[in-house]
Formats: structure tokens, sequence, C-alpha cells
């Protein structure tokens, strides 16, 4: 069982478009002073990102909790928005339900969930409509996912 | 952990702990503690910022003399181009041999052709380099301790070739063996250092193993007795030996912002001076900018070797001084070239290992380092951000990292701390 | 390609500090960000015609070497100051995105997907 060395939670608020992607930073920042490898902090970050997109657009409000182990990286993306009825569909490059308000925000075409899961090691997608979703997504340290 | 040796001494006797060298220092390897500064063995890149700054002259370079190498039968200079700017203008290159003759040296070796050497030899590992661009030079021993400390990644990049030095100092050991018969190790190659970083790359070359040369002497250490008898020589008008050492304007080039004048211009080629402008650099390099120069030659000091903290003569004088010498030199000499040619198939100019990354933020395994980092950002929280470095260290940052470390203590900031400021006083013996 | 040439072919005007010594061998174009994120390259040059706050964002996540807004459009000074901080140069062109990636791509540059 991989130990848990540092576990940092970050709130997310639905609409706000300006501060996405500052959780991102602030993670490839502590990373990098870590002494993580490029590759695998370029990974997180791209996960990270994405996450915050998601929940900024879709959902109320939600959680992204960073947690390093000795031997992964897991983040959790925990939102109580309006859920994804059909989740098969919704990993499927280029589906998306985005408004054009969205798109105008340069996200929204069906690409965010599948970037995610090519950046994760393991990845995992629940939801529940009318409840709200939760994506996992695992990295390893060595890069030998 | 691995002791790093350094070019300097910090005099405790003199240091007035007035932290001009702490916030002066590129690395921020220096604390003060009790009111003495102190360098951090493994964090010190010997670019000598400190012994600069330093008002109480308490920081020194540790310099070796001739006596030292008594031992030897038979010492050959290997002077650093830098030297022959340093006299006056009509003490000529010939007459500053006479002088390290007439000090004690049994020869003073052609270093020009060392020099023609490594520039054929990275011109041709240029042509074979299919690595990422550009290739970083290595003849600043400050710069590749640089990227030892803050660019590990960037070693790759470092071209593995000794610098010219290195290369001399082998050469004038199998020379001399065959020409006089004498075994290597009774003869000393002794290089003229015009900076205390090339010392300290001598007795310990940052890629491991040993140097070929014996040691070497900072220009000061012979400065007065070669010029004494160099001037001598130019009003008697008698030399002992009347071969220039500087025969061509490439070598010249050497101890100029630019040295390498003679690398061809297929190579693009790029030459950096100054700590400041160097890490600028290295920076961008490590973005993947100039990923279009071949060839990057960075020099910690302003202006080139000739601004070393070793030299005598102000940087713009000396240049002025050669430049004009290069004048009337031919572009290339024949004489050099000729054995150039001889020796040029059969040198092997590569370096034995690749420095590695000094082991200094990544220290200890994930688990440590995550318990710093917590403990860090917890502490800096704390902090005023002031960086008024009366804790002894160069911000509140460096503070809150040692505290993690286990280096300092949280009470030495005054904020955090009501004993801090009384124990100052005491120790700056300060009364209010 | 020099960031100066292509600067010149697209009749770019600058809007940040611009460091022409960046080698652009490959380029990223699009106006949605995650394909961005999903087909960069480290050290790509980024074309696009979004310019609020994400597309810097997303320069920086991309590692980008450079940012080139099309269609003549410019961001705001925040926008600007955020690329700054993280030392992105950033330039517009009047050209559109289709003609501007067929200038790059005739002049020999290849994207990266």
């Amino acid at each position: 069982m991989p130990e848990e060395l540092l576990s940092r939670s970050f709130d997310l608020h639905s609409h706000d478009f300006d501060k996405a992607g500052e959780i991102s930073t602030e993670i490839k920042g502590m990373l990098k002073e870590l002494g993580i490898d490029s590759q695998v902090i370029r990974r997180v970050v791209v996960v990270c990102f994405e996450a915050e997109m998601n929940v900024v657009m879709y959902a109320d409000e939600g959680t992204l909790t960073f947690v390093l182990t000795d031997e992964d990286i897991n983040i959790e993306i925990a939102d109580c928005g309006p859920g994804i009825a059909d989740v098969d569909q919704a990993l499927e490059e280029g589906w998306s339900t985005a408004t054009d308000e969205m798109r105008e925000m340069g996200f929204g075409f069906g690409m965010g969930l599948p970037n995610i899961r090519r950046n994760s090691d393991s990845f995992d997608l629940r939801s529940k409509v009318g409840v709200g979703t939760t994506v996992t997504s695992t990295i390893r340290l060595d890069g030998l996912g | 952990m691995a002791e790093y040796a350094h070019g300097f001494v910090i005099r405790e006797s003199d240091c007035a702990g007035c932290m001009t060298c702490m916030r002066a220092c590129p690395t921020q390897a220096i604390r003060v503690r009790d009111g003495k500064a102190r360098a951090i063995n493994e964090l010190c890149i010997d670019c000598g910022a400190c012994l600069t700054v330093c008002p109480s002259g308490a920081i020194r370079p540790t310099s070796r003399t001739l006596d030292d190498f008594a031992d030897f039968a038979f010492k050959v200079a290997v002077p650093s181009p830098v030297l022959f700017g340093q006299f006056p203008q009509e003490v000529r290159p010939e007459h500053i041999v006479h002088g390290l003759l007439a000090v004690g040296f049994d020869a003073v070796w052609d270093f020009g052709v060392d020099l023609r050497l490594t520039t054929l030899a990275i011109a041709d590992y240029l042509d074979r380099w299919d690595g990422p661009r550009p290739v970083i030079a290595i003849t600043c021993p400050v710069v590749v301790r640089l990227l030892q400390v803050s660019y590990p990644k960037l070693l790759e990049q470092l071209i593995r070739m000794k610098p010219p030095r290195e290369i001399a100092g082998r050469e004038v050991k199998r020379h001399y063996a065959r020409e006089l018969g004498l075994p290597q190790d009774q003869i000393a190659a002794i290089y003229i250092a015009p900076c205390q970083a090339k010392t300290v790359s001598i007795d310990q070359p940052a890629e491991g193993g040993r140097s070929t040369l014996d040691g070497s002497i900072g220009i000061p250490g012979i400065y007065n007795s070669v010029l004494a008898s160099a001037t001598d020589a130019v009003k008697r008008g008698e030399i002992r030996i009347d071969a220039s050492p500087v025969r061509s304007a490439t070598m010249v080039s050497w101890s100029t912002p630019r040295p390498l004048a003679d690398l061809p211009s297929h190579h693009r080629y790029m030459s950096v001076t100054g700590l400041p402008n160097v890490i600028r650099v290295f920076d961008d390099v490590e973005r993947g900018r100039l990923k279009h120069i071949d060839f990057l030659e960075c020099s910690a000091c302003w202006a080139g070797c000739g601004n070393g903290n070793l030299t005598v003569d102000n940087v713009y004088l000396s240049q002025a001084k050669l430049q004009s010498l290069a004048v009337e030199l031919p572009e290339t000499d024949p004489q050099t070239e000729a054995e150039v040619a001889r020796r040029y198939p059969d040198e092997d100019f590569a370096l034995e290992r690749i420095p590695e990354p000094r082991t200094t933020v990544a220290t200890g395994d994930l688990r440590e380092r995550v318990r710093r980092l917590k403990e860090a950002e917890r502490l800096e929280g704390l902090l005023p951000g002031l960086d008024c470095g009366l804790c002894g260290t160069p911000s509140c940052k460096v503070l809150a990292r040692d505290v993690a470390s286990g280096h300092a203590t949280r009470e030495d900031c005054v904020f955090l701390s009501k004993h801090r400021i009384a124990e100052l006083r005491r120790v700056y013996r300060c009364r209010m | 390609m020099r960031l100066e040439e292509i600067a010149a072919k697209l009749g770019c005007e600058t809007l940040s500090a611009v460091d022409h010594d960046i080698d652009v061998d490959a380029v990223v174009a699009s106006d949605g960000m995650s394909e961005i994120l999903a087909f960069h390259r480290p050290h790509a040059l980024m074309l696009t015609g979004l310019t609020n706050i994400q597309s810097v964002r997303t320069a920086v996540v991309a590692d980008v070497c450079a940012l080139i807004y099309v269609r003549g459009k410019r961001p705001d000074a925040k926008v600007l100051a955020l690329a700054g901080e993280h030392g992105i140069p950033v330039l517009a062109t009047p050209r559109g995105m289709f003609e501007s990636c067929g200038i790059l791509y005739e002049a020999g540059l290849e994207g990266v997907m």
C-alpha cells in the first residue's frame, strides 16, 4: 500500500473563469520544488487544469484533492454538479454539452475528459445525475504507467 | 555528503559580520552566525563574488607559491593567456617569459598550441554531436559548478571534453619526461591562474578524478617578482628566450569576452559574460530557447577571464594592451599550426566523467523532501517577508528552508523571538 | 525557424517583450484549449484566436515558446501581465488562422499532431 506523504485540498467555484488555472500553477511550483520528474509534472498539470475547467464550466461547487504518495500522485475532483447521464459518451473525443459561452472560453470541444484520461495511468469516472461527478486520476512517479 | 574544496578562506578574526557577502552571493550559500560569515560547502560555486565585495578583507583566496612545488625536479609554468595583458605595454610576452624563468620556473609552456587544438576539437565535436543544443563550454569552472548546483538537467549539454589547461598539463609531462628522461611525477605542471576558481578546479575537478596539472599559482603570487625581472630585461635588452609565447591573434582572443575567435563560422557561437547574465541565459536554455545556437561559452566574470579575481590590471586596460599586440600578429602562426598538426591525430580530448549534480535541493528521499517542504511553507507564512537578513540568511524564504532542514531555528528571526535583538546587540556590540 | 522570421512573415505586432532568439520547429494552432493541451509538444509555437486569460494559462501548461493571436485580436492588460509573469512572448497578426497556418506550413514548419 503506497504511503501518503502530502495532501492538499482546493475549493473550486462555478463560473470563476479568471481563477481557473491557478491551482494547476500552484501544484506545478510545489512539484518542481520537490524535484519530481518534469514529464510527470506536465501530465499532472494538464489533468488539474482540465479538471478545474470542467468544474468551473459545468458544476456548482467542487473540490480538487491532490495526494502525493511515495509511488504516485492521485488527483480527485468531486463536484456537486448536474452529473453526467452517459459516462461512456462523455469520454468520447468531440462529444460535448458545452454552451456557446463555454466554447468562447476556449473549452467545451469534447476534449477535457479524454485529455484527463490520456494523461492518467489509471482513471475513473463516476457520476450520478442530480448528485454530482467524481473523477479520479492516478499518475505514477516513475513514469512507467 | 561529498566535501567540496573551495578557493578561499573566511578569516573569522577579520570578519565584521556585515552580511555584505551574504547578500552578494548568487547561490545563497552564505550564512552569518554569531557575527561571522560562513559558506555552505555544497552550495558554493567559487564565483568569488563574496571576495570582491568584502569590505574588511576577511575573505581571501587560498594561494600557493613556487616553494610549494619544491619537491619536483622540473617546474613548468602554464600561463593563462590573460597573464600577457597584465604588464606595462613595453613589457612584451617574451620579457614575461624571461621573468617567469628568472623567478624559478624551469620552463614556460607554449600554451597557444593547446588552445588551438581545443578549438579544432570543439569544432569536430559540434559536427558529431546529435544531442540537445546548445553545447555548453567547460572552460569556466564557476559555470560548471553553477550547472551542478542549479541546472542539473543542463549538465547533459556540457561539452564532454577536457578544458585546454588540462590538455596542456598532460602534454607538459609527456614532453619533458621524454626530453629530460625524468619520470612524469618529477615534473610539475603549474598553471598561472587568473581566478581562484581555476585553482579549485585543478585541486578538485568537478567531474572527479585528478587534474593533469599539479596545482596553480594566482597571478598576484608571482607578479611583482616577474615584473621586476621583466622590466630589468627590457632595460638591458637581454632576454633568456626570444621566442614569444604569443604568436597569433587567435591566442590573444582567449583572454577576451569572445574566446573562440577561430571557431569555424558554420557553428553558431554565442559568448556570455557575467554571472547574472549567465543565469538568465541558462534559464532560457532550460526553457528550450537558444536551440539554434551550437556552442555557448559562458564566463562568470564580466568581460571574460581577463577580469578574473586574481588579475592585477584593469580588465579594459589589459584587453587594450592585448589588442594592440594582436594587431601586429598574424591570424595563425605556422609554428603553432605545425605542432597542432603533429599532436591533433593522437590527442585524447575526452572527459572521462561527466560532472554530476550536487545533492542540494533534492537531498533525502521523497518522504524527507515532502516533510521539509511542508515545514518550510508553514514557517514562511509566519515570517514577515522583509528579507532584512538579521537572522543571518539572505531571505525569509531561505530561513524557512534552513529551519526545515535543521540548519537554523525560527528564533533566529527578530519577529519571532524577543531575544534575537538583544543577542544581535551583544554580538555587534551595539549600545542603545 | 526564428521567431523574428515568423513575426515578419505574418506581419506580427509585438505585444510583450519578445526574445527573438527563439527557435521554432513546430506549431500548435487551435481555438480549443483542450486541443492544444492534448496534442502539445513542449516549446512549440501556439497560434490561437482566443484572447482570454485561459489562452495564457493553456500556454503555460502546454509549455509553449511563444503565443501569437490571430485575426488582429488583442488580449487585455491582465492577460498580457500573466504572460509576462510566466515569460511567454506574445505577438498579434492581422491575418486569420487559416492564412497564418498556410504561411507557416509553406515556410516549412510542421504541426504537432
